[in-house]
C-alpha cells in the first residue's frame, strides 16, 4: 500500500532552483507598499502634512523645487528577477523604431470570417523575432467568446467548468463556472480554438499567450514568438475551429476556417554579434547511435538528430532538446516515428562565445513518460567570426 | 502584515508549495515562476485577506490558479514541453518514486489537487474545500474518485489506513 509518505517523498524536496526563486520573489517585495486603517494618528499626521504643504507653498516657493520627489515603486525592480521567459510572454509588443518603420512592408494579415466569428492572423517581424497576433471578434452581440476547445472524446470542454475568474480576469469576482455565467447573464458559448499549422521549414514557435475578452463583442488573441529563418520563406497555416454551444452545453455547430500566411523573407533588423552559422561538430552519441548535427544561425541553433533504428518496425519517438537549466532560452522540438527529426532551438539572449553548448539528448519510446536521456556537448567545428562581423 | 511576517510565513511553507506545483507542473521553471508570481500577487493582494490565519491556504489558492494558469500556456505549446524532460529537478528520484508522481499526475487536476492537499499536505475536507471553494461532499467524492483511479494505477491500494 502507498502511503502519504510515499508520495511525499515522491514529489522530494524543493530543490536549489526553487529555493533561488522563493528567496527572490520574497527579497522584491515592496517594504513600503504597507498601508494601514485610517486611524487617528493618520489623520493627525495627514493633517499636520497639509499644514506644512501649506507653510511651504505660502513661505518659501523656491523650496518645492528642492524637496525630493517620491518615487514611485517601479514595475521593472519589482519584475526584474522573473525569467526572461515569462516575460517575453507576457509582455505586450514593444517594437524597435527600425520595426515600426518596416512594418509595412512586413506585416500580413490573413483573415477569415465564419457566421459568428471573424478571425484575423497577423504576423509582424521584429528583428529577428516574428509576432503573431491571433484575433477572434464575436460578429453578433450576446455571444461569450471562450478560447478553448470542445473536447469530442469526452464530450466535455473543461473551459466551460472553469471558474469564470480563471478565463476572465475582469470578472474574476463573479461565481461558479463559464458556463453558469454565460447561462445567468443570457449569453451563448462560442468556443474558439486556433490550432497553428506550420511547415516544416518554417520557424516554429517558442511561445504563445492567450487570454480573452469578457464582453461578448470581445476578442481573444495570441502572440506566438517565433524566430526567422533567414533563407526560407516562410508560410504559416492557422486552423481556427469554432464551436457554439448551446444552452444545454453541446455544440450546435462546427465551422473552420483556414488562414494562411505568406510572409516575405526579410533580413533581420536586428543584428546579433554571432555574424555567420557556425557549424558544429557532429557528435556520435553512445544512446543508441543518435547522431546530433547542429549549426548556430543568428538567432537559432539549428540541429538534425538521426537515431539508428534498430530494424524491428517499433514506433519511435526522439527528441533532443536543450538542457533548459542554462535559461538562455526556450526550445522547440520536432517529434516524429521515423528515424530522423530536425527543430530549431531559439537563442533568446544573444550568445556571447558560441562555445560549446550543453545539450540533453533524449529518447522517448512509447509514452512521453518514458524517457531516456544523455548530455553531450557540442563544439563548434571552427572558430566562430569576429563578433561584431556583419554578413 | 509588515513583510518580515509574511516573509517568515511563506518559508515556512516551503515544502508544502514546492509539492503543490510540483504535483501540478512538471517543469522545475514553470514552478519557479508560478512561486513568484503567486508570492507577488499574495502580497500585493494581502489586504483582501481578512483573517490573517488562513495565509497558508490563501496562498495556496493562489498558488493554484497561476500553477493552473500557466498550464493553460502549455497548451499553447506545441510538444515543447511533452519533449523537455518533465523530472529533471529529480533526477536522484527512486525509480518507485518516479512512478508515484507519474500516476498523481496523471490524474485529471480536479482529482489530483484534493488529494494532495488532504493526504500529502495534511488539510481536512473542510479546510480542503476552502481551499477550493467547493462543497465538503464533492471534495470527499473526488478523492474517492482519485483514490481509485490512482490504484488502478498502481495496481496497489493507497492512501487506505489514512481516510480521514
Amino acid at each position: 500500500m502507498k502511503t502519504s509518505e510515499d508520495f511525499r517523498l515522491a514529489l522530494g524536496q524543493p530543490d536549489a532552483g526553487f529555493d533561488r526563486a522563493m528567496r527572490q520573489a520574497l527579497s522584491a517585495l515592496p517594504a513600503a507598499a504597507h498601508r494601514p486603517a485610517i486611524s487617528r494618528r493618520s489623520v493627525w499626521a495627514l493633517a499636520a502634512s497639509l499644514a506644512l504643504l501649506l507653510g511651504v507653498i505660502i513661505l518659501g516657493p523656491g523650496l518645492g523645487r528642492q524637496s525630493p520627489q517620491p518615487t514611485p515603486l517601479s514595475q521593472e525592480a519589482t519584475g526584474a528577477v522573473f525569467p526572461l521567459r515569462k516575460a517575453l510572454l507576457e509582455a505586450e509588443f514593444s517594437l524597435s523604431p527600425e520595426a515600426e518603420a518596416l512594418l509595412a512592408q512586413s506585416a500580413r494579415a490573413g483573415y477569415a470570417q465564419t457566421a459568428h466569428t471573424a478571425f484575423t492572423v497577423e504576423a509582424v517581424h521584429d528583428g529577428a523575432v516574428l509576432h503573431f497576433l491571433i484575433q477572434a471578434k464575436a460578429l453578433q452581440a450576446g455571444y461569450l467568446l471562450v478560447d478553448a476547445q470542445w473536447n469530442e472524446a469526452q464530450g466535455r470542454c473543461e473551459a466551460l467548468e472553469a471558474p469564470i475568474g480563471k478565463l476572465f480576469p475582469d470578472l474574476a469576482e463573479e461565481e461558479g463556472s463559464v458556463y453558469d455565467y454565460a447561462r445567468h447573464n443570457g449569453l451563448k458559448l462560442l468556443l474558439v480554438s486556433c490550432e497553428d499549422q506550420l511547415s516544416h521549414s518554417a520557424p516554429v514557435f517558442v511561445g504563445t499567450t492567450w487570454y480573452s475578452a469578457a464582453e461578448t463583442g470581445g476578442f481573444c488573441q495570441g502572440v506566438s514568438i517565433g524566430c526567422l529563418a533567414q533563407e526560407n520563406a516562410l508560410t504559416e497555416t492557422y486552423k481556427c475551429v469554432e464551436y457554439v454551444v448551446s444552452a444545454e452545453g453541446v455544440p450546435e455547430s462546427i465551422s473552420t476556417q483556414q488562414i494562411t500566411l505568406d510572409l516575405p523573407v526579410g533580413k533581420p533588423l536586428r543584428e546579433y554579434t554571432i555574424a555567420a552559422p557556425v557549424p558544429f561538430e557532429q557528435v556520435n552519441a553512445t544512446l543508441d547511435q543518435i547522431t546530433v548535427y547542429c549549426t548556430l544561425m543568428s538567432t537559432a541553433v539549428r540541429y538534425t538528430c538521426s537515431y539508428a533504428s534498430d530494424g524491428d518496425g517499433k514506433s519511435i519517438t526522439t527528441s533532443l532538446y536543450l538542457k533548459r537549466s542554462a535559461k538562455q532560452g526556450s526550445v522547440q522540438g520536432s517529434n516524429a516515428t521515423d528515424t530522423t527529426v530536425t527543430g530549431q532551438y531559439f537563442i533568446l539572449e544573444p550568445m556571447e562565445q558560441p562555445n560549446a553548448i550543453p545539450f540533453t539528448i533524449g529518447r522517448s519510446v512509447g509514452s512521453s513518460y518514458q524517457y531516456e536521456k544523455q548530455e553531450i556537448r557540442l563544439v563548434p567545428a571552427e572558430a566562430p567570426n569576429t563578433p561584431g562581423e556583419s554578413e | 502584515m509588515e513583510r518580515e511576517e509574511f516573509a517568515q510565513r511563506i518559508t515556512q511553507m516551503h515544502c508544502t508549495l514546492y509539492r503543490i506545483c510540483t504535483s501540478q507542473l512538471s517543469c522545475a521553471q514553470d514552478r519557479e515562476d508560478a512561486v513568484q508570481e503567486a508570492l507577488k500577487k499574495a502580497w500585493e493582494r494581502r489586504r483582501q485577506l481578512r483573517n490573517d490565519a488562513l495565509l497558508q491556504a490563501w496562498v495556496i489558492r493562489i498558488l493554484l490558479n497561476e500553477c493552473h494558469k500557466i498550464q493553460r500556456q502549455r497548451k499553447r505549446l506545441l510538444l515543447t514541453d511533452r519533449l523537455m524532460d518533465p523530472d529533471a529537478p529529480a533526477p536522484e528520484a527512486a525509480p518507485e518514486g518516479l512512478l508515484l508522481r507519474q500516476a498523481l499526475r496523471q490524474l485529471p487536476e480536479k482529482l489530483r489537487v484534493p488529494l494532495v492537499l488532504h493526504y500529502l499536505e495534511g488539510y481536512g475536507v473542510q479546510e480542503t474545500a476552502r481551499i477550493l471553494r467547493l462543497p465538503p461532499g464533492t471534495v470527499k467524492t473526488r478523492m474517492r474518485a482519485g483514490r481509485a483511479q490512482l490504484k488502478l494505477l498502481l495496481d496497489e491500494e493507497v492512501f487506505e489506513d489514512e481516510n480521514k
